[in-house]
């Protein structure tokens, strides 16, 4: 009895346990365990948590920020109730993101800063030629001009949603950390993948002007329910030689070619953002519409995040699968 | 609930010292939250509208109707921390009290209290 006594006044005392996903997070990263080991090895910075989500089962799934080479990347992590660590991405995928961060691979992002961006706890893969890298492991990927979803990377998606978040439905985020050399199409296998699984907001990650930066937009499932409503802008991205050109259809209907196109088959061109604005501004009934953007088939990804980073926000950032 | 929350709960328990909310039993002892979760966990159980809007009634009738407060969500915004605190788990929508808990003289404490509703940073189109 006395010795069941002092085991329950031992573990009583706040010495043992984590007050906080801080304090959690912090003996987490000291214990280097799974991606929190391949961070720490890295040189990175535990710096503090961007957000701390509440999951059904009385759960944290929490976002945790990370300094590194002038950089704050973001890591999801689960902690039980009492704040201790129930649950680290794989190594690999700590090892993915600090390659990808450093490699200079990443497109250019005109956006909000990666790690201060409000949002709930995201999804990440890193997607390289070869492979895409979850929080979960390694999963080989081939270019291929087929849209189709990689079964493996639903499962993973499945695996994040029903595990790791224990269903809750408001994390709906995930975050795509992609190579800018990859063909816009395998990029959208990827996001096909994710958000046929049910998570629809996207962030792209890339470096900004000062650190890794996002845009954020809507997936293509969303986009497939709101092609029904009216006044729906869908923006046809090709890239030509010197320049950009846009197919701009208004609910579907394409619209004629402007006089100050450069390709007959473009409604306009432009290639910086006053050309751009200028060049929709100028298609008749664009007032009071929702963008999406449609890019073309072989556009490198770089290109078309540097197409959707022009304007101010639009209000819908998507893409339309061929 | 393992083993180690259990005795801590037990402990908690005989000592009548249990404030704060159901995932964060702390003790008399136990020093002042560092962390602004911590903050929000804590201010479960005063449910304190000192620094709420004057006047603002209608959070304190939702507020001090709560039988089961729960921190749902903390988040970064800024420079400041916000928590999203409603009646019990669950992701239906409801009214919940949201907590600005800012850095001051080196320390996080609540700034601001207002009401607004659970579904606070959830992604919409």
């Amino acid at each position: 009895m006395r010795l069941i006594l002092a085991v329950l006044l031992l573990a009583s005392m706040p010495a043992f346990a984590a007050d906080s996903p801080g304090a959690g997070i912090r003996s987490a990263f000291d214990a280097g365990t799974g991606a929190l080991g391949a961070l720490k090895r890295s040189g990175a910075t535990l710096d503090t948590y961007s957000v701390a989500e509440r999951l059904p089962d009385g759960s944290w799934l929490v976002d945790a920020r990370f300094a590194l080479d002038g950089n704050t990347l973001r890591l999801p992590v689960k902690l039980n109730d009492a704040f201790d660590l129930s649950w680290a991405p794989v190594s690999e995928y700590g090892d993915a993101l600090v390659g990808m961060t450093r490699s200079g691979a990443l497109p250019q992002v005109q956006g909000t800063p990666w790690g201060s961006r409000k949002r709930l706890p995201a999804f990440p893969v890193v997607v390289t030629g070869k492979r895409i890298v979850t929080v979960f492991g390694v999963i080989p990927f081939e270019p291929s001009l087929k849209v189709e979803p990689d079964e493996t990377l639903v499962l993973h998606t499945q695996r994040w949603i029903h595990e790791t978040m224990a269903d809750d439905p408001a994390p709906a985020s995930f975050d795509v950390l992609a190579a800018g050399n990859l063909a816009w199409i395998d990029v959208v296998r990827v996001v096909y993948s994710i958000s046929a699984t049910g998570l629809f907001e996207m962030n792209f990650v890339g470096p900004g002007t000062t650190t890794l930066a996002s845009i954020s937009g809507l997936s293509p499932v969303v986009f497939s329910q709101m092609a029904e409503v009216q006044g729906v802008i869908t923006l046809g991205v090709t890239a030509l030689k010197d320049t950009t050109g846009f197919r701009v259809a208004i609910s579907g209907a394409l619209q004629e070619a402007s006089p100050k196109t450069c390709d007959p088959d473009q409604t306009f061109c432009a290639s910086s953002k006053a050309e751009f604005d200028q060049g929709l501004g100028d298609v008749p009934g664009i007032a009071n519409a929702r963008f999406v953007v449609a890019p073309e088939y072989g556009m490198p990804f770089q290109r078309v995040v540097e197409v959707t980073g022009w304007a101010n926000d639009m209000p819908v950032l998507s893409i339309v699968a061929p | 609930m393992g083993k180690r929350h259990a005795g801590l709960k037990y402990c908690c328990a005989l000592a009548a010292t249990w404030v704060g909310c159901a995932s964060t039993p702390k003790t008399v002892a136990t020093p002042a939250p560092s962390d602004p979760t911590g903050i929000a966990l804590a201010w479960c159980a005063t449910r304190s509208l000192e620094k709420a809007d004057i006047g603002n009634q209608e959070l304190e009738t939702i507020v001090k109707s709560w039988e089961d407060p729960q921190v749902l969500r903390v988040f970064l915004d800024g420079e400041e921390y916000r928590a999203v605190v409603a009646d019990g788990l669950g992701d239906e929508l409801r009214q919940a009290a949201i907590l600005t808990i800012a850095r001051a003289e080196g320390t996080w404490a609540i700034s601001h209290i207002e009401s607004g509703q659970t579904d606070l940073l959830w992604p919409t189109y």
